[in-house]
């Protein structure tokens, strides 16, 4: 595979991304809308579509401010981890079954490495440092807490996150995306289904981990303004926000992939690349849906739940796939 | 072979980057950007699950540990520039320890250690299959022996933690008591405002 | 190892994107460096002393319990993907050992109140 082949396809692919954060942000703006009965954007072209071309307009001609205390290469720094760390995670995510145009295989990953899964899991963990050091470097105690608050809690749900990704494993006993999906489809029976759990245990870590509401408290505004971004103006954190946005895709398609049977139809109805996108776009809704019902939750009580519920639920779970499994030890 | 020498030039340089940082943290980003360079270096060897589990636990838990000490101990001393002054004592120290190490790597070379790898490795060498199929049965013992190490570091950790949960102090506040200094310096940013604000107030 | 090199220049890729937008911004932004501009934000009071406060211990202590049940999990993604091939009864009480060996600390960490914050 040539290099210019690679980088075409990234290339698409970052455009394709770029244009789902920037709509879905649209969606996520008129969902919260009307949840909280009110219109959402409406004044910038009509239905209010053209709103993240001028928010983009805005972002990047705004004025680039760094506090006089900050330590300059790694207020600098920090955007651009969070980013890399996101698209990095976001690479091995197969969207889809290869394509099939002639003789020509596209596969719908920029890349699939032998074991895609734990990748996703090591580059995710890398993701805490650009905000906590984001929050760091900017000499400023709402951002210091915020970015503090946002480390241990990232931390803890990752325990949870993994526990609950393991058991997934062990129902298809493969460590690569692509051959998770193959072997749920292989049985006939979506993760979802024996594994519910370790699904819930997932979804409510995947909130957490992107550090949306209700454990938004890394940013959590009636107390630290805007937490560890508080110092970040223009397009500093502008990439602090498509960071966590695509963080949401790659857990929604996480999600989608180890449990709801990736891209296979439910009742055998074929497998498509849009039956992944309308399980995503589920999942995302989900993510909105939360947001705009639950209120923040106190810390001691999130710590106390990751830690006492959490953990313990997953192991509680791993234990009863794995006698599942093993019960069922022939069926695979 | 290349991606071996752009790698290794990689971890070196981040490596002298952690031994110069004047602070702390940016020791802790160099130490970071080291250790996932040592994790492709492992992928060079075909070591991928090693690789991986080496950002996962290296890069991404031991270094949240050490930000957190570097947040404990010397907040304050954060930015602070170490005295240079202590260093020319350890100079020899560290060129002895570099002759020796490159001494037997030499020694190691001569004796043919870097020859050209086993001609034929068994397919998926290296991957998760091959590792648990090794440790879950030739090394089941030392496994649960590794249980027990870590359930060790758990005791460590409590004894450590338990003798904190006395007066309950708001998240993030400092674990010592204010100090007369601080009302002083409060009064002295005061002041300073108060001048600016009237320097501003004579221009207009 | 050329899957990597994949994500790398996909990474870069998609990186270059908001990266030149934050340098080409520069063209059009303008740049007013303030003193009160540059004051770090704390809801229009002055900022008192460094921010970079010491941090509470517990997060130290989070941290540890974290790492050590990290490792364990890292333990458990092999044996995940073996677990068949494997005599299933053997494994199964295999990881039962590691995982109730650990889940003794667990409690005991509990009990002792460590995993409480504050």
């Amino acid at each position: 595979m040539s290099l210019g082949y690679v980088l075409v396809r990234s290339i698409l692919l970052v455009l394709l991304l770029m244009g789902a954060f920037a709509y879905f942000m649209v969606m996520e703006r008129k969902v919260l809308g009307y949840f909280q009965l009110r219109w959402g954007p409406v004044r910038v072209g009509p239905w209010g579509l053209l709103q993240p071309i001028a928010d983009a307009v805005k972002m990047v001609s705004k004025e680039d401010t760094a506090p006089a205390g900050a330590d300059a290469l790694i207020f600098h720094a920090a955007p651009a981890i969070v980013l890399f760390v996101a698209l990095g995670a976001f690479a091995v995510i197969p969207l889809g079954p290869t394509l099939h145009f002639g003789g020509f295989a596209v596969p719908l990953s920029v890349s699939s490495p032998p074991s895609s899964l734990l990748y996703v899991l090591a580059i995710a963990s890398l993701g805490v440092y650009g905000i906590s050091l984001g929050g760091w470097a900017s000499q400023s105690k709402y951002a210091l807490l915020g970015s503090l608050r946002a480390s241990a809690q990232m931390v803890s749900y990752e325990l949870a996150l993994g526990l609950a990704v393991i058991s997934a494993v062990v129902l298809s006993g493969r460590l690569d995306l692509p051959g998770i999906v193959a072997a749920q489809s292989q049985h006939h029976l979506w993760g979802v289904v024996p594994d519910i759990l370790g699904f819930a245990i997932f979804a409510i870590c995947s909130v957490a981990e992107c550090n949306r509401a209700p454990f938004d408290l890394a940013e959590a505004e009636g107390e630290l303004v805007a937490g560890f971004h508080t110092e970040y103006s223009g397009f500093r954190y502008a990439n602090f926000v498509i960071a966590e946005y695509i963080n949401m895709f790659t857990m929604s398609a996480l999600g989608a992939l180890l449990f709801l049977g990736g891209w296979n139809g439910p009742f055998g109805l074929g497998a498509s690349f849009w039956w992944l996108l309308l399980k995503m776009a589920a999942y995302l809704f989900f993510f909105i849906w939360v947001r705009s019902t639950y209120p923040r939750i106190r810390y001691d009580r999130l710590m106390g739940f990751g830690w006492k519920v959490l953990v313990p639920a997953a192991f509680v779970n791993l234990v009863w796939i794995a006698v599942f499994v093993g019960l069922l030890g022939g069926w695979r | 072979m290349i991606a071996f020498l752009v790698v290794g030039a990689a971890a070196l340089a981040a490596a002298i980057g952690v031994i110069t940082a004047r602070s702390a943290v940016h020791s802790v980003l160099w130490l970071i950007v080291h250790l996932c360079s040592l994790a492709v270096l492992y992928m060079t060897l075909r070591a991928q699950f090693l690789g991986l589990v080496q950002i996962l636990i290296y890069a991404g838990a031991v270094m949240v540990l050490f930000l957190f000490v570097i947040g404990l101990l010397s907040a304050q001393q954060g930015g602070a520039p170490v005295p240079r002054a202590q260093l020319p004592r350890q100079v020899g120290f560290a060129i002895f320890a570099a002759v020796v190490v490159a001494g037997a790597v030499i020694l190691a070379a001569l004796f043919g250690a870097f020859q050209a790898a086993a001609p034929s490795l068994p397919a998926g060498f290296g991957g998760v299959t091959a590792f648990g199929t090794v440790l879950f049965s030739t090394y089941l013992l030392p496994f649960e022996a590794t249980a027990m190490a870590l359930l060790t570091a758990i005791v460590a950790v409590v004894a450590l933690g338990a003798g904190h949960d006395e007066p309950a102090r708001p998240a993030g506040l400092p674990v010592r008591e204010a100090e007369p200094e601080a009302h002083a310096s409060i009064d002295v940013s005061h002041a300073e405002h108060r001048s600016e604000l009237a320097a501003r107030g004579g221009q207009r | 190892m050329e899957k990597y090199l994949d994500i790398l220049v996909f990474t870069l890729a998609g990186a270059a994107f908001p990266l030149i937008a934050v340098g080409g911004g520069l063209i059009l932004r303008r740049r007013y460096p303030d003193v009160e501009k540059e004051r770090a934000y704390e809801s229009g009071e002055l900022p008192i002393g460094d921010a970079r406060i010491p941090f509470h211990i517990s997060y130290y202590v989070f941290a540890l319990v974290f790492l050590v049940f990290d490792i364990e999990s890292v333990f458990l993604y092999p044996w995940a993907v073996i677990y068949l091939h494997l005599n299933h009864v053997l494994a199964f009480l295999e990881i039962v050992v590691f995982v109730g060996i650990l889940l003794a600390g667990w409690l005991y960490a509990w009990k002792k109140k460590v995993l409480s914050w504050m």
